[in-house]
């Protein structure tokens, strides 16, 4: 004990003394170490979802792969009467829970009310689904009134408790109305409590399924061809019972059930892939984690080289103390200790500013991740173990090294102060840290100029069409006469230039695909089209451009196709011109081709170019596209307002420019970008720490070689040049080995872009070049020092 | 005390070698106060080291009190040093980031005495060096001569049986010096052997026997005048 508090109090007293070194030490690890922690809770929170469910781990979703022609189609969910048929052939299965999600849903609060205020008009913000009782035996949530047993009948809902407050303020939920877009009412039967942030369902309502029956006609639900992502079937396997043992009935169940059993082939996803799986629309791909695992480990990785470093570099001022323990008695194994013990102070004193760091980091890492990370020492075991097995880890990581060589000290060296740089031994190994380091601090900036050159690109890269300047409206209903109303009114307003309806803009988040056949052709195309319900004003609103005979003529409903450059690639002809008259036959419809517009992007660049096609279709008409004359925004802005909510009193207006809709397509890059060029920054710091430590090393080693030089006649040009030389051979060896690095995994992840930049030359200029700069930054102050230096000290204290 | 029969030094690099002790025979028996001088570079401060067990030799024989101690491994070594030795150093090496009391305090963590015992012989010791009012000092924060008393307070504390001291006056003035070595010749008297290093001729007259060294070997030992 006695010793151990010697041990301490001697380690306090020495941070304390180079308290710049222990500064620069200490902000390093902490540096690292935040990283590493914020991207352990980032990794865990994912790793976590859904996995509190009891019965998770014999939890599955069905999925379903449809292979039409050459196309192969994976979709998250099934078709209507899957459920009902599931049931009857698979009686094994525990249970069934047929679920349709749904979203940017209107809810009227109080619908019969009679004054405005009273009845509330809300735009859901998360999800709402259509269960079966069988959902909440599947997954769990907690009920503070009610049970599942509620959602048998229809027109009952289920409500979470901070949606509940939003509708109804303090007043009880249970017993009242709300209106589903203005047409269906529910009776609010149950409350939840609000369910775990860590869930991938954002269910915030829940509405019985027998009312999804219900308000659908039977020919729909019975419907084996329909199929939509959104609707769901989750089911329970009993335990012991295998999904291999389910999915071998899958292709007799097919057969009894589909006409052409060949597209389709069901699958039991297990449900800790359903949020991982991009597939079947999972958000958050495992290489993702698996990337941030590395960058974490890199980071601290880095961190504890710069220790190593600077706590080598640092050892000359301990070997007088190192020598008179020894004489004093203290074995090799207890200095040993006792520098592992210091560098475990500093560990801690990092972990520690980590932590306040990383609580301070939370609100912001959550916002731009989408994810609820939260930092509880008291609560959390496994937060707790892994900062144990940080501070262990770091401190013998990054301690063992400068413990092993100060323990080395001889005696008789250390006691006469001749311990010189010579005797820390491992110079290259130190350099081949610093080269490794950089190394990471290179890829990193590989990473950060391509990402963020892939994301100007996706921001600016044309899609074909005009999104500048757009306001997008909702159209609540396809009444003629609203509409009409709401067209009229519009074009009134001075400022708005342009007016389309449609059924989205250009590019969305909605697509609706069908089965299409050409011409005399007897089947269908083996591709399902992209289809664009829109008036005649879309080409002219959005800046679209027909390369082929003529656009759409104003129509409630469908009398003519115009067809875009990828349908006609993809129906074999040769040109445009070869598509105008024929007939093309949509949702058994048949009508001419009457022209051909240049490809624009129905999604984000993400994703190729899908053909397409687009009719009149007044019925499927649910968004307005307003040009409108920037300069005077705010007052277009009100003005339409007022007009579309003198049209739809019933509805809930909202509006969004199209640029920022299209902006939303790249939040996840954005995400990473932001991360990528924070943790860049981080690891270009903590290598400038490093380099740092080993410019103070070589100052130090070449004290006297300087002095000599300078007495024989060197400038302190020629000084400077013996440094300069040195790093620049490290970065450049670093260099090497990150360029490859850079470009394969960077090319990889391009790759998945079928719209991306090249790199080249210039990324690889722009890195050696920022890296050139950080070490003359760091190195060359240290230098110049050194340079300037009076001979006569370095030459005395020789 | 000490015996060593043909012990030699020699460090070696590359392409170097050189001799710093060349088969020296010596014997110092318990109680005596043995004297070394000798040119810079002569081997004294070696000789020293080797016996005091902190550098290791590279031939010959070293027993101390009857035992072969110079080819054990170190932690052997930093055994047997820890409980028989204590050292005096011309530049005093005290731990700068440790108190008065807490230098002299060190040599006992070692050795594990426990708490009060070692509390009660630091106080001991730093009353009978008068430097107890200086306990929660630094050494920096001392006079040459304080420090010097510090690191022979330090040197005692483990009631060694052996002292070396290489040059203990080097650093100081010859006030300080004086004290210095009354307080050496005084702990000679009361029983522990004294193996110093010295230029000074006026110092080395304190011990009883000195030792002339040149070239890594002895040349001469006589007994000083007053033992003659």
């Amino acid at each position: 004990m006695s010793m151990l508090r010697n041990f301490i109090t001697i380690a306090i007293r020495n941070l304390r003394h180079y308290h710049s070194y222990t500064i620069v030490n200490i902000a390093g690890l902490a540096l690292g170490i935040t990283c590493g922690l914020l991207i352990f809770l980032l990794i865990r929170f994912h790793l976590s979802v859904d996995r509190y469910h009891a019965k998770a781990d014999r939890i599955y979703r069905v999925v379903t792969d449809l292979h039409i022609g050459n196309d192969n189609i994976k979709m998250g969910g099934v078709p209507y009467p899957f459920g009902k048929a599931l049931r009857l052939d698979f009686p094994e299965i525990q249970s069934v829970a047929l679920t349709r999600f749904e979203s940017n849903n209107l809810i009227t609060t109080n619908p019969d009310a009679s004054d405005d205020k009273s009845r509330k008009k809300f735009m859901l913000e998360r999800e709402m689904a259509f269960v079966e009782p069988e959902f909440f035996e599947t997954f769990d949530y907690s009920w503070l009134t009610g049970s599942s047993a509620v959602l048998k009948a229809p027109f009952q809902a289920v409500i979470t408790t901070p949606l509940a407050e939003k509708f109804f303020g303090k007043n009880n939920p249970i017993g009242q109305t709300i209106r589903l877009e203005n047409k269906h009412d529910f009776r609010i039967a149950g409350v939840l409590a609000e369910p775990a942030p860590n869930t991938d369902f954002n269910t915030e309502l829940f509405l019985s399924y027998a009312s999804y029956l219900a308000i659908n006609k039977a020919e729909v639900m019975e419907d084996w061809d329909g199929l939509s992502g959104n609707h769901q079937c989750f089911v329970v396997l009993p335990e012991g019972l295998q999904s291999k043992q389910i999915e071998q009935g899958f292709p007799a169940f097919v057969k009894k059930h589909h006409e052409k059993p060949d597209e389709w082939k069901y699958k039991l996803q297990p449900l800790n892939d359903k949020y991982f799986n991009p597939d079947y629309g999972g958000d958050v791909p495992k290489t993702m984690m698996l990337a941030l695992a590395i960058v974490g480990l890199f980071l601290i990785g880095t961190a504890c080289i710069n220790f190593i470093n600077l706590a080598t570099a640092q050892a000359l001022n301990r070997s007088r103390e190192v020598g008179v323990r020894k004489v004093l008695g203290s074995s090799r194994w207890q200095l040993f200790k006792q520098f592992l013990l210091e560098t475990g102070l500093i560990t801690l004193a990092a972990l520690v500013l980590s932590v306040l760091l990383v609580s301070r980091a939370l609100p912001f890492i959550n916002e731009l991740t989408h994810s609820e990370l939260a930092i509880n020492l008291y609560s959390d075991a496994g937060l707790l173990f892994f900062l144990t097995a940080l501070l262990l880890g770091v401190t013998l990581v990054a301690g063992a090294y400068p413990a092993y060589i100060l323990a080395g000290f001889k005696p008789v060296q250390a006691i006469k102060g001749k311990i010189t740089t010579q005797n820390l031994g491992g110079y290259s190994l130190r350099r081949g840290l610093v080269v490794a380091q950089f190394v990471i601090c290179q890829v990193m900036i590989i990473a950060a100029i391509v990402i963020s050159g892939q994301m100007d690109y996706l921001k600016n890269a044309s899609l074909g069409f005009n999104k500048d300047a757009i306001v997008m409206l909702p159209v609540p209903n396809p009444e003629k006469t609203n509409m009409e109303a709401l067209q009229q009114q519009l074009r009134q307003i001075p400022g708005v230039q342009q007016l389309s309806f449609a059924a989205d803009a250009p590019a969305g988040n909605t697509q609706n695909f069908a089965n299409c056949r050409f011409d005399t052709r007897q089947e269908e195309e083996p591709w399902y089209i992209n289809t664009r319900p829109c008036d005649e004003q879309f080409l002219t609103t959005f800046g679209i451009e027909l390369i082929a005979g003529r656009n759409l003529q104003a129509g409630d409903t469908i009398r003519e196709y115009l067809i875009n450059e990828a349908a006609v690639e993809k129906l074999g002809l040769k040109s445009p011109g070869e598509a105008l008259g024929k007939a093309l036959t949509v949702w058994d419809k048949e009508a001419p081709i009457v022209g051909v517009i240049r490809n624009f992007h129905n999604r984000s660049l993400r994703e190729t170019v899908e053909p397409a096609v687009l009719m009149t279709s007044r019925e499927r008409y649910a968004a307005c596209g307003l040009k409108i004359d920037l300069s005077n925004t705010p007052h277009i802005l009100a003005a339409v307002d007022r007009v579309w909510n003198n049209v739809y009193p019933d509805a809930f207006y909202s509006y969004a420019f199209l640029d920022d809709k299209i902006a939303r397509f790249y939040e996840t890059e954005h995400a990473l970008l932001s991360l990528t060029k924070g943790f860049c920054a981080i690891a270009l710091f903590i290598g400038g720490l490093g380099l740092f430590g080993l410019a103070s090393f070589m100052t130090a080693r070449k004290r006297k070689e300087i002095g000599v030089r300078k007495v024989l006649g060197a400038t302190v040009t020629q000084i400077l040049q013996l440094f300069g030389k040195e790093f620049f051979r490290l970065i450049l060896i670093a260099f090497v080995l990150a360029a490859p690095i850079g470009w394969l995994a960077m090319s990889a992840w391009l790759r998945d872009y079928p719209y991306r930049i090249e790199f080249g030359a210039g990324v690889f200029f722009t890195t050696i070049c920022v890296t050139c700069l950080l070490a003359l930054l760091t190195v060359g102050a240290q230098s110049l020092k050194a340079a300037r230096s009076n001979p006569v000290n370095s030459l005395r204290s020789e | 005390m000490i015996k060593t029969t043909n012990l030699s030094k020699v460090y070696r690099t590359e392409e170097v070698e050189t001799t710093a002790l060349n088969e020296v025979d010596l014997e110092i028996k318990e109680g005596e106060f043995v004297s070394v001088m000798g040119p810079s570079g002569c081997g004294k401060s070696t000789l020293l080291n080797v016996l005091g067990m902190i550098d290791s030799p590279s031939g010959g024989d070293y027993h101390f009190m009857g035992e072969e101690v110079g080819r054990l491994s170190e932690r052997k070594r930093s055994n047997v040093r820890k409980h028989n030795l204590g050292f005096v150093f011309q530049s005093f090496n005290l731990i700068d980031e440790l108190t008065v009391y807490e230098n002299v305090e060190l040599p006992m963590l070692y050795t594990k005495v426990p708490a009060a015992e070692r509390k009660q012989r630091v106080e001991e010791l730093l009353e009978g060096m008068n430097i107890m009012h200086r306990r929660n000092h630094f050494p920096q924060q001392l006079s040459g001569g304080q420090q010097q008393r510090v690191a022979v307070a330090r040197a005692i504390v483990n009631r060694p049986k052996l002292i070396l001291a290489d040059e203990p006056t080097g650093n100081l003035d010859s006030a300080n010096g004086d004290e210095v070595m009354k307080i050496l010749s005084q702990l000679n008297s009361e029983g522990t052997t004294i193996l110093m290093v010295t230029h000074s001729q006026y110092c080395a007259e304190f011990g009883n026997r000195i030792i002339r060294m040149l070239d890594g070997q002895v040349v001469t030992e006589n007994l000083v005048k007053q033992y003659l």
